[in-house]
């Protein structure tokens, strides 16, 4: 099924265990997710798995520190793990999968920021990556059986099949996609 | 030659090693006696296999399928990451030849298992086996049948001065860049001899190269865009004119050619050409060697030497791929498996902790102005002595071993115990180079060591400075980004207690650059004055530093928007030994036109006859006259075109270019309208001209008229170079002009720092505003 | 592998950024001293990298102080020495 979201998510995504939500979006949603980062570690601890150079903690600082002057602790909740290639983001997520059942609860919440970035790379063979893919399914599952999940995911460009393969897999996956909406008009009209 | 009842003996040096169809592999000997023989050596090779026991089952089932001659058994072998033994298959193939296919398909059905040691450069395995690299010097024993009975090398790859080998060098260089134009002629160099063999008519012309290839027999062809034009053409001309053309040795083989590339490194676009390899003899493209002007073919064979690179190889490959090499070279010997993919992602950790790792070098701003008294201290390959004096590598960071220690600021432990694979690799080359350097500076000038040795520093210099950024590279297999982290964070601390040691010792630090530092102390003159600060650095850090020069004065620019802004690493100053020393000034950029730089570097080597900051303002009369010889010469158009060229290296392709009108777009136009296109990493040439669109790309054909050339153009840059020399002894840009064109004279020159009195701040405080 | 987060220096871009609004708004004296003050921060830019700080904008606001309180220390040096020419140049306020 797919949803629609507005600007300003972070309020209204309700997480929970079981399910496998996506978010598509240009920059795999960058602002949205780190705004749903700060959000989670406000109350609790929050993995993080990065696709592409995507987690800004700058901006997630400035986020956390609308609601509260400590945000080194908020920060100190966020585990963050990067990776640069499709082989590392299995790599990372074989990781996490099998942490998650030995973890003592609440398990933290599962952010992944834009999980084909790396994917979308042609320098690896297609069938390789549906591979890989496909083993970061089923870490997805065994994750989000224990925690929140949500994944977040890019557009495919128009001339390239491979990534639009690769997308519709990952939407085929998910339980719950979410689809930005076109963005707005800016808020406030200038008039020079 | 030594011919013993078993075969033979040589002494001598080996050139290349190739894999063949039916005997392992080829060597390529130059003996000590001349001879160039070819010999052959069996040379199966072994790759290795992880995986659960029904998958290591199904690809044992799949193996014996294969027609090839191969065997498998079960073994330990190391695994750096997991920094255990593992169980693993052994796969040894016999014909050398016939491993990379089978690993291919291999890799293709069994997706799921991991491979080692599976795509390891020959030459690489056949140092590990025996010792033996490019242009070793070594011993064989071979038999009647020209097979290879025992090999010992008789050198090392960290000889400063290994016995050179006799190699006989044909140069061919066409006589214009043929992206540019239509070459007319080829100029060759062998021996004594030199010529010049005009391309037309082409029977002739083939003919005589084909008879200098056969009796000059050179080991080593060396041209300039032989990989991207020159040696296709020649192929081209030995088809249609039925002229046999030796350019191998090697019977039966054609030339192997690779594809051009365009990639990014360190924010640059590089362009880099299709590359044509040589069997039996080695084709080195002076244009398309990586940094052919830095190091030359001394330097090659350097790196040829120390990476275990074909020669052909790593003339052209990109330092990168020589620290890979050399990494699974110590790998190899440590009997560490080599991944085929790196898997090894980042551990994960607080969000906080990005803060402190996600961090480079520290760059400062400097102290804006002019000064003396300033020394500046380097730390000697600043980020290869830390990997090495603190053995960072994948496998060392985040130990777990109870002796392991933290490092600073990162949260992360490192085991300086157990020497690590990639402090292992850098050692020796970090020492030899240091050993190169101290020859350079002791060895007199007229000595032809010092240049050798110079190229082969320079050849060192880009393997190390790339060493680091490796460790961070995504697919470096070595590689980690908690190594790298560490690396730059040891060297912040590094940078930090040379900065405290220098205020201790009552210094003044005017500037700070990653591995620089440049003090400052009223009275200090001579190299002795500054011994006590390197050894206390030295001594805090651990790591070697040297003073790069005292300077009679320098100057720290401030940013071109802002006079208020200092911006690092823009500079320019005078050690006391004359040499002139800039950073980040018009001079240094390659874009610049050579009449703008040349006549900064005049201004500067006037410059250089003030002994002290102080005595600069007494050159202004001459600095004044040479400014107007010069720019009068620019003016009446009488210098030669070239001095008027701008030279640009392209960042896209002329579709991506936003603004059309831009001068490089402008340039790539009328280049496209005649057929010529070039491509990001590649250099476009043009000169400003008058009218519209402003620019005449230099590869145009006909002739260009002088008078078109706008030079009210070339006077702004003219200015505006001359100002940024200026602009420390306290001229305005305006100000400047005045003077220059005599219409008022600045009546005090302020000499010393700019204070942070920003002009427009007086204004801004002005009557008009205040309350 | 690219960096994560933004250099110091495009962090520093972005918080001046931030207050172009500000800065448009005022007349224009006060926006060169506006302009000044982020000079001054600009300036220990390499101090605020190693500080690690999550939000580097407070570090930057104690650069200009810093920047300003030297300029404090030097006018009144300056003031020291015109007020009593006889007074040695080491003579330093205590602050």
């Amino acid at each position: 099924m797919m949803n629609a979201i507005a600007n300003s998510p972070g309020d209204t995504l309700e997480l929970a265990s079981g399910q496998i939500l996506a978010i598509l979006a240009p920059h795999a949603g960058r602002s949205l997710m780190l705004e749903t980062a700060a959000r989670f570690a406000l109350r609790g601890p929050v993995r993080v798995l990065d696709g592409s150079n995507h987690f800004n903690a700058y901006i997630v600082a400035r986020s956390i520190r609308r609601f509260t002057a400590d945000i080194d602790s908020a920060l100190a909740r966020i585990s963050l793990a990067r990776a640069f290639t499709c082989y590392q983001m299995e790599a990372l997520l074989a990781a996490a999968a099998l942490l998650v059942q030995h973890q003592p609860a609440p398990a933290p919440a599962t952010l992944i920021f834009d999980l084909l970035a790396t994917f979308y790379d042609e320098n690896v063979h297609l069938v390789e990556r549906q591979r890989l893919l496909l083993l970061c399914q089923r870490y997805f599952r065994a994750i989000s059986a224990h925690s929140p999940l949500l994944i977040s995911l890019r557009p495919a460009s128009a001339d390239r099949p491979d990534q639009q393969t690769l997308l519709d897999e990952m939407l085929a996956f998910a339980d719950d996609i979410w689809q930005a909406e076109a963005p707005a008009a800016p808020a406030i009209p200038r008039l020079f | 030659m030594m011919d013993g009842a078993a075969g033979s003996s040589f002494l001598g040096w080996v050139m290349d090693v190739f894999e063949t169809a039916r005997q392992g592999v080829v060597l390529w000997f130059l003996s000590e006696d001349g001879t160039r023989c070819r010999l052959t050596q069996p040379f199966p090779v072994t790759f290795y296999a992880a995986a659960d026991p029904a998958r290591l089952q199904a690809l044992q089932h799949e193996l014996a399928q294969q027609p090839i001659k191969l065997c498998t058994y079960e073994t330990q072998r190391r695994d750096l990451f997991i920094n255990a033994e593992i169980p693993v298959l052994a796969i040894e193939v016999e014909q050398t030849i016939q491993q990379p296919l089978l690993f291919q398909r291999l890799s293709q059905a069994f997706p799921d298992i991991t491979f080692y040691d599976a795509d390891i450069q020959l030459s690489l395995r056949y140092q590990a086996r025996t010792g033996v690299f490019p242009l070793a010097y070594c011993r064989i024993n071979a038999d009647a049948n020209h097979v290879v009975q025992s090999i010992q090398p008789l050198d090392t790859p960290w000889e400063l001065d290994p016995p050179p080998p006799p190699l006989r060098i044909l140069s061919l260089e066409p006589d214009v860049n043929p992206v540019h134009s239509e070459p007319t002629e080829l100029l060759i160099r062998y021996e004594k001899h030199t010529g010049r063999i005009p391309l037309q008519p082409e029977r002739p012309f083939i003919i005589n190269i084909a008879s200098i290839l056969q009796t000059y027999d050179p080991d080593i062809l060396l041209t300039n865009w032989g990989d991207t034009w020159l040696i296709d053409h020649l192929l081209k001309l030995s088809k249609k004119w039925k002229i046999p053309l030796p350019l191998n040795r090697e019977p039966g083989r054609g030339v192997a050619r690779r594809g051009e590339k365009v990639y990014f490194s360190y924010g640059q676009v590089i362009h880099r050409g299709q590359q044509v390899h040589l069997f039996g003899r080695l084709h080195i493209d002076r244009c398309n060697a990586m940094l052919w002007g830095d190091y030359g073919l001394d330097g090659v064979f350097e790196l040829g030497r120390v990476t275990g690179l074909p020669l052909q190889m790593s003339a052209r490959v990109s330092p990168g791929s020589g620290i890979s090499a050399m990494q699974m070279t110590t790998a190899l010997h440590m009997g560490v498996l080599v991944p085929w993919h790196k898997q090894q992602a980042e551990d994960p950790r607080s969000a906080l902790s990005l803060f402190y790792g996600d961090q480079g070098g520290l760059v400062y701003q400097p102290t804006i102005g002019l000064h003396s008294h300033v020394g500046e201290i380097d730390f000697i390959s600043m980020y290869p002595s830390v990997v090495v004096h603190f053995n960072i590598s994948s496998e060392t960071v985040g130990s777990r071993s109870p002796q392991a220690e933290l490092i600073p600021e990162l949260g992360m432990t490192i085991d300086r115990t157990t020497p690590g694979l990639v402090p292992l690799t850098l050692q020796p080359l970090l020492r030899k180079r240091i050993a190169f350097k101290e020859q350079i500076l002791t060895l007199p000038e007229w000595d032809p060591l010092k240049k050798r040795y110079k190229m082969c520093a320079s050849a060192h210099k880009w393997l190390l400075v790339t060493c680091f950024g490796y460790l961070g590279y995504k697919n470096a297999r070595f590689g980690r980004i908690e190594a790298h982290q560490a690396v730059t964070a040891y060297g912040r601390e590094m940078l930090l207690a040379a900065k405290d040691v220098a205020e201790d010792l009552g210094f003044e630090v005017l500037h700070m650059y990653v591995d620089g530092l440049w003090v400052r102390k009223p009275g200090l003159k001579t190299v002795h004055d500054f011994q006590p600060i390197l050894y206390e650095v030295s001594a805090k850090t651990g790591l070697p530093i040297s003073l790069d020069g005292i300077f009679r004065w320098v100057a720290f620019l401030p940013s071109r928007r802002d006079e208020c802004i200092p911006v690092p690493n823009r500079y320019f100053g005078v050690f006391q030994d004359g040499t002139i020393k800039i950073r980040g000034i018009e001079a240094r950029r390659c874009d610049t036109p050579a009449c703008i730089s040349g006549m900064q570097m005049e201004v500067l080597k006037l410059m250089t006859k003030a002994a002290s900051a102080e005595e600069l303002p007494g050159l202004l009369p001459q600095i004044r006259a040479l400014l107007l010889k010069r720019l009068s010469l620019i003016q009446q158009r009488v210098l030669p075109l070239e001095e008027y060229l701008v030279t640009l290296k392209l960042s896209r392709t002329l579709e991506e270019y936003k603004a059309p009108n831009t001068p490089t777009a402008a340039a790539l136009a009328q280049l496209q309208a005649i057929g010529k296109s070039l491509r990001p990493g590649q250099r476009v040439r043009f000169l400003f001209t008058l009218g519209n669109p402003g620019v005449h790309a230099w590869d145009l054909p006909g002739m260009f008229d002088p008078q078109r050339l706008d030079v009210q153009r070339y006077k702004i840059l003219f200015l505006r170079a001359a100002f940024t020399l200026l602009q420390p002894m306290g001229f305005s840009e305006t100000g400047l002009e005045d003077w220059l064109f005599g219409r008022e004279r600045p009546s005090e020159l302020p000499i010393d720092t700019f204070r942070r009195v920003g002009q427009h701040l007086l204004p801004a405080f002005g009557l008009q505003e205040s309350v | 592998m690219g960096r994560t987060l933004p250099s110091i220096a495009q962090v520093f871009l972005g918080e001046q950024e931030a207050f172009s609004r500000f800065r448009r708004a005022l007349r224009r004296s006060d926006q060169l001293v506006v302009d000044d003050l982020f000079a001054s921060a600009q300036k220990h830019l390499a101090a605020t990298a190693y500080a690690a700080h999550a939000l580097p904008f407070e570090t930057f606001l104690l650069a200009m102080l810093l920047e300003e309180h030297k300029e404090t220390m030097r006018l009144r040096q300056l003031i020291e020495e015109m007020l009593s020419p006889t007074a040695s140049p080491s003579t330093q306020e205590q602050t």
